[in-house]
């Protein structure tokens, strides 16, 4: 039996992967079906909930935090894309460099942050952020003749601070990304381009550029997915979350609080499809927009 | 022949991991057998908390309770998780019934809202608590019951006072014992608040207001028997007395500008300004504050004077309370009896009382504990004071808090809203507590 199986080109394939199947079937795709039958309960605790059909959902869409966190996790999302795509691309083609010297030890630097634990950071930028004029991001400021910013207290800074953090956390590994994708650009190119009488700025322009899409377009795909995932560090950059009117509130963070801390289990699973929904539509949306369902020529 | 060796591997390769999933379902049923088959002398209960200082207390006892107790052998095994990761694991482990520990310790923040939605969760200790009710500061067990049930057992009495930093009182001339009402505070905050280095800017406050933590705002208005819940869980927040204490806060900063808005007490950049003199009062925390300075402001050593909150002038008292840790019991445990006991042991006896304040710092809840010399010794961190004679005067005036299953929602909407737009945009505080109000009730209404 078990031989016939394994001779069979297409049905061999399938035992293979069934261990991992199983596991996603039973801890991914049974507790999504599971938070889709709750997003229509009233649950109270685990056991015991009401019927409310649509309910939760019109809710939802009336809910001002909801939004306020739709609003905040696209603004975080949009500054992602402006900071963490040039920032690393810029690194990854100095580094790339043939004139870079102790190429390693930079590339360490970079990748660091991303090593850190994320707790540890939060502290550390806690005082960075301080918001008196004695804090150290407020002195720099104060070299360039900016007045000291309320950091982690002024609502509409809540998402820059955050962005900071991200900033400094995930160039490293964007870096990488890029780092390998430069790798597979031919110098050839380079020196036929050269040749040609192409300048810097225009072999980057005209070869880096075009040939790194496909990861540029992985690295705006991860960071769109990332920015309506935000969690950790507004948890810990705000005691649990709790930024000054909301100015720091996600879509992660309120799904918490209102699973963990407000105890409505049918309403957090509501948020948690409807995050996973606008996720999944915007990256389709990204993806075809980038051209990468096209087939390559 | 390579081939089968290479079919061979992935065979072993797929039965090693089906069998790791299915024993993965399985482990749980035989830990419980085991645990039940164990000897009836063997006593092992496993305890949560989220303070270490809390798990080094309990150990203590449980070692002194199993002496006590040669019929069976007591072990308490205790584990410290960070504050939020514990409530929530816990709060999992009640819900579904497994996992979880025999007893914990629950942050009376969250205390409330796991009550409501785990009741039959928790064993009802009301028998055991009733054992001591003349004992204790009745004030501290309403936060802990529901319906008149207790299912927690209060750890201190988190009583409200001002910390006063005697140094900058002395060098403007002014002496703390002159502050005897909230408006003595503001005349004498007028000449602590100054700018020291000449710079045109203030640099030395006479307080900080918490912007996004509402103990301080708690600690006052318990002053005045108000709070935001009721005996009957109503929704009490906009009452005058709340608007009153968030109006006051107010003026300190923008009316008087005596005060600096700060995001709460428990915060590092704060723990260092205070330490470094850029406020001469801590404003209206709990007793248990006095840890945070002996751990993180080692320059106030000796210089830190522990008051009695400022009266209202004819209303209220000068007592208050804010905070605080309630142990319970799981109904999952198997041996809730001892359980009982223990807790009964480590919590409420006066002894018990007694080691409250010497091991663990904090101002018991045994009324007769304050009998007892240990408790006034000088602190020589404190002005070499004894800091429980001004304690002990306050205690018995305390107002007892009611909370409710929406008191997280509560918490978060006046930490974060309310507080916020009062104290750092100068907003209407009546307005801001009938629309934190409203947003209750129909929170409450759903």
């Amino acid at each position: 039996m078990i031989r016939k199986i394994l001779n069979d080109k297409k049905k061999a394939p399938w035992l293979f992967i069934a261990p991992f199947l199983l596991l996603f079937t039973v801890f991914k795709v049974g507790p999504i079906l599971y938070s889709i039958f709750l997003s229509f309960y009233k649950m109270k605790g685990l056991n015991g909930g009401e019927f409310v059909g649509l309910n939760n959902y019109v809710d939802l869409f009336h809910d001002s935090n909801f939004i306020k966190a739709v609003v905040n996790n696209t603004k975080y999302m949009i500054g992602t894309m402006i900071t963490l795509i040039p920032l690393p691309l810029i690194f990854a083609v100095l580094l790339d460099s043939k004139h870079c010297k102790g190429k390693t030890i930079y590339k360490a630097i970079l990748f660091i942050p991303s090593l850190t634990s994320l707790v540890i950071a939060a502290a550390v930028f806690k005082i960075l952020l301080y918001e008196g004029e004695t804090g150290i991001v407020n002195s720099l400021l104060g070299l360039i003749g900016i007045p000291a910013q309320k950091w982690l207290i002024s609502p509409g800074l809540a998402i820059p601070a955050v962005l900071l953090i991200a900033t400094w956390r995930w160039t490293g590994i964007n870096m990488i990304y890029f780092t390998t994708g430069l790798t597979g650009i031919s110098k050839e190119m380079y020196e036929a381009a050269a040749i040609d009488g192409a300048n810097m700025l225009q072999r980057f322009y005209h070869i880096t550029l075009p040939l790194l899409k496909p990861v540029i377009i992985f690295v705006a795909t991860l960071n769109l997915i990332g920015g309506y995932q935000l969690f950790t560090e507004v948890y810990m950059l705000w005691n649990a979350g709790a930024s000054p009117d909301n100015g720091a509130l996600t879509l992660a963070v309120y799904l918490y609080k209102t699973a963990f801390s407000y105890f409505k289990l049918g309403y957090a699973s509501t948020i948690g499809l409807v995050m996973g929904l606008i996720i999944l539509i915007l990256t389709l949306v990204q993806l075809k927009f980038t051209g990468f369902f096209k087939d390559e020529v | 022949m390579k081939r089968k060796l290479l079919i061979l591997c992935l065979i072993c390769t797929l039965v090693i991991s089906v069998s790791f999933i299915l024993s993965g379902c399985s482990a749980g049923n035989k830990e419980g057998s085991k645990e039940s088959a164990s000897s009836d002398s063997a006593v092992e209960l496993e305890m949560w908390t989220f303070v270490n200082a809390h798990a080094d207390y309990y150990k203590k006892k449980a070692k002194e309770f199993n002496d006590l107790h040669p019929e069976f052998d007591f072990k308490l095994k205790t584990q410290t998780y960070p504050y939020d990761q514990m409530h929530d694991k816990l709060n999992i482990a009640l819900q579904t019934g497994i996992g979880g520990p025999d007893i914990s310790d629950i942050e009376i923040g969250k205390f409330p809202g796991i009550v409501a939605n785990n009741k039959e969760g928790l064993v009802d200790l009301t028998s055991t608590v009733d054992k001591y009710r003349d004992e204790i500061v009745e004030a501290r067990v309403t936060p802990y019951s529901s319906n008149g049930r207790v299912y927690g057992i209060p750890t201190h009495l988190g009583t409200g006072v001002m910390y006063y930093n005697k140094e900058l009182f002395e060098k403007a001339g002014v002496s703390p014992e002159s502050i005897k009402t909230w408006e003595d505070f503001i005349k004498v905050g007028k000449k602590l608040t100054k700018d020291t280095n000449g710079d045109g800017k203030i640099d030395q406050w006479m307080t900080g207001v918490p912007t996004s933590d509402f103990m301080t705002f708690n600690v006052m208005s318990n002053q005045l028997g108000s709070n935001v819940f009721d005996k009957d869980e109503n929704i009490i927040l906009n009452r005058p007395e709340n608007v009153k204490v968030l109006k006051y806060m107010q003026d300190l900063v923008h009316k008087y500008k005596i005060a600096n808005p700060i995001p709460l007490y428990d915060d590092q950049n704060v723990y260092r300004d205070l330490n470094d003199g850029k406020y001469a009062a801590v404003l209206a925390m709990p007793q248990w504050y006095m840890i945070r300075f002996t751990e993180f402001m080692p320059d106030l050593e000796g210089k830190v004077l522990v008051r009695g909150l400022p009266s209202w002038g004819n209303e209220g008292t000068r007592s208050s309370t804010g905070g605080g840790t309630g142990t319970a019991i799981m109904a999952t445990t198997e041996h809730q009896e001892i359980a009982k006991e223990f807790l009964e042991y480590a919590k409420l006896t006066k002894e018990a009382g007694v080691e409250m304040w010497t091991e663990l710092g904090f101002d018991p809840i045994r009324k007769d504990a304050y009998d007892n010399p240990k408790l006034y010794e000088p602190i020589p961190f404190f002005n070499n004071e004894k800091v429980m004679e001004t304690i002990s005067e306050l205690q018995s005036e305390i107002q007892p808090l009611y909370l409710s299953g929406l008191y997280a929602k509560a918490r978060d909407i006046i930490n974060q809203e309310v507080l916020f737009n009062a104290i750092e945009n100068n907003k209407d505080p009546k307005k801001l507590l009938d629309e934190a109000t409203k947003e209750l009730k129909e929170e409450k209404a759903k």
